[in-house]
């Protein structure tokens, strides 16, 4: 489905969900603090949240829930935003890997807002668990580029599996919470009224 | 008016790509430029920065949700409470034991100490106590963030310890400094090693290096040494025989829990289990270099 004319600012959307949307224009002030508050939880709290060595992705669902919400752009922007706030953040020695890596996922599942909305939770959370495990893959690859190593059997079985089963258990609340605030799908883009 | 909205659609197509592949590029740029200049490049120092107008937010941010973790820490810790109830039990008989050999042993040391004057090199130290403010949300890097910094005397290459039962272990090294914040890498990231050696077995220092998550591999050790399970692996001041290490001599690391290799191998394989585990810690003590030596140390 696409744009139908110069005074369209959004993409159709059923009316039934357009009209349960409590939001006025696109709520960006509402996806900006989203993700300062994923980042934030992500930075001070989630490292705690430590089983075998896997640590929950509470960004990784955020990104997502905003990019089925608002679209290509706004997934991708938030997603770099995000991605790069968490590694300016913690103490660790990559900047731009994150960034690169949640833009991809805020992207892609930005398309996924230009199709009718599922009435079940399933398909976002199929969407949020496919998103920890392209991000995780994504951190892997550029850690072997830089040539730090980790064994195969512990990447996957301490690493990959405890945190992507993790993050699908901490993703409905954040689905959830972003649907609330946000209202139904449009997709904000370029030339496009209201979108504030 | 259909040919009007169409190229109004390829228009807006065109910027959402264009956006998005300025930002792909503007990462790779980032990535690429991050691990080409050294460390106190500028996109260092602009990371470095945002870590330093972080970490105040990051400090209310960790109180505020101590209670919460402190409840996660509980529930967690209740799996194994009980057999941990019995393994202390077995230990605390042990210890007992070795707490009248070690008072024995302490007498004998202060006296020889006194003598030759030796084994002092922590008293060049000043500790510093830190609280961790941010942690790694991977694995891939096992490192904190603690709310001292030069304010506080913290160098780079500063040794970081915690109180344990078997008292101050040594968990970690300072890698980067700023004012008011440091970062700790643990001796159990993979590219973390220390000198050390097992004084019981009057082993020369080998290198102390992670291999899987929580255990440390201690490589280096002939095997004429006698090395067994259970002894204590400390810090060896050195890397090698000729090489200073910047951590001091005689930090407490860990315990052996495992001594393994064949006959014909020239070296032992020490599986070392450390006795802090950075990652339930809320704080840490740098130990800040005070003394000239200490300084040299720290300076690598």
């Amino acid at each position: 489905m696409t744009a139908t004319g110069p005074a369209s600012a959004e993409r159709v959307r059923p009316s039934s969900a357009r009209a349960r949307t409590p939001v006025r224009g696109a709520g960006l002030g509402w996806v900006a603090t989203m993700a300062l508050v994923a980042v934030l939880l992500q930075v001070a709290v989630m490292p705690y949240v430590n089983i075998a060595d896997g640590i929950p992705d509470l960004v990784a669902p955020t990104v997502v829930a905003v990019a089925l919400l608002r679209g290509t752009l706004v997934g991708a922007i938030t997603g770099f935003g995000a991605g790069l706030l968490v590694e300016l953040s913690t103490p660790v020695g990559t900047l731009g890997v994150l960034a690169l890596t949640y833009l991809i996922v805020g992207a892609w599942c930005g398309r996924y807002c230009e199709r009718e909305e599922s009435t079940s939770l399933v398909p976002p959370l199929v969407l949020t668990v496919v998103a920890a495990f392209v991000v995780q893959m994504g951190y892997m690859v550029f850690q072997l580029l830089l040539g730090n190593s980790m064994a195969a059997s512990e990447f996957v079985g301490d690493l990959l599996i405890p945190t992507i089963a993790l993050t699908a258990l901490l993703s409905p609340p954040v689905l959830l919470v972003a649907r609330r605030l946000l209202g139904a799908p449009r997709a904000v883009e370029p030339y496009a009224a209201g979108a504030a | 008016m259909a040919t009007h909205g169409t190229g109004l659609a390829r228009r807006r197509a065109n910027l959402r790509r264009g956006a998005i592949a300025t930002l792909v590029v503007v990462c790779l740029a980032l990535f690429s430029g991050y691990f080409r200049e050294s460390g106190d490049g500028p996109l260092h120092g602009v990371q470095s920065a945002a870590a330093g107008v972080a970490a105040p937010i990051q400090d209310v941010a960790t109180e505020a949700v101590q209670p919460f973790r402190d409840a996660w820490g509980w529930v967690t810790s209740l799996k194994d409470a009980r057999d941990r109830a019995a393994r202390l039990e077995g230990e605390v008989e042990a210890l007992r034991g070795a707490a009248i050999e070690n008072r024995i042993r302490d007498e004998q040391l202060a006296r020889l100490r006194a003598l030759v004057g030796v084994g002092r090199e922590l008293d060049g130290y000043e500790p510093v106590v830190g609280t961790v403010i941010a942690r790694s949300f991977t694995s891939w890097y096992r490192s904190a963030r603690l709310d001292v910094g030069r304010d506080r005397g913290v160098v780079q290459n500063s040794p970081v310890v915690a109180g344990t039962v078997q008292g101050a272990a040594l968990v970690g090294i300072v890698t980067s400094v700023r004012g008011n914040s440091a970062d700790v890498s643990f001796i159990t990231d993979g590219r973390t090693s220390v000198g050390a050696t097992i004084p019981e077995a009057d082993s020369p220092p080998g290198l102390l290096e992670s291999t899987v998550p929580g255990q440390l591999r201690l490589a280096g050790i002939p095997r004429e040494f006698p090395v067994r399970e259970g002894q204590a692996v400390v810090t060896a001041g050195f890397n090698a025989p000729a090489l200073p290490s910047v951590y001091p001599y005689g930090i407490p690391v860990g315990q052996v829990t495992s001594v393994g290799g064949t006959e014909v191998d020239v070296e032992r394989t020490v599986q070392v289990t450390p006795y802090a585990d950075p990652r339930s810690l809320s704080q840490m003590v740098v130990l800040t270099p005070q003394s000239p030596q200490a300084k040299r140390r720290a300076e690598g």
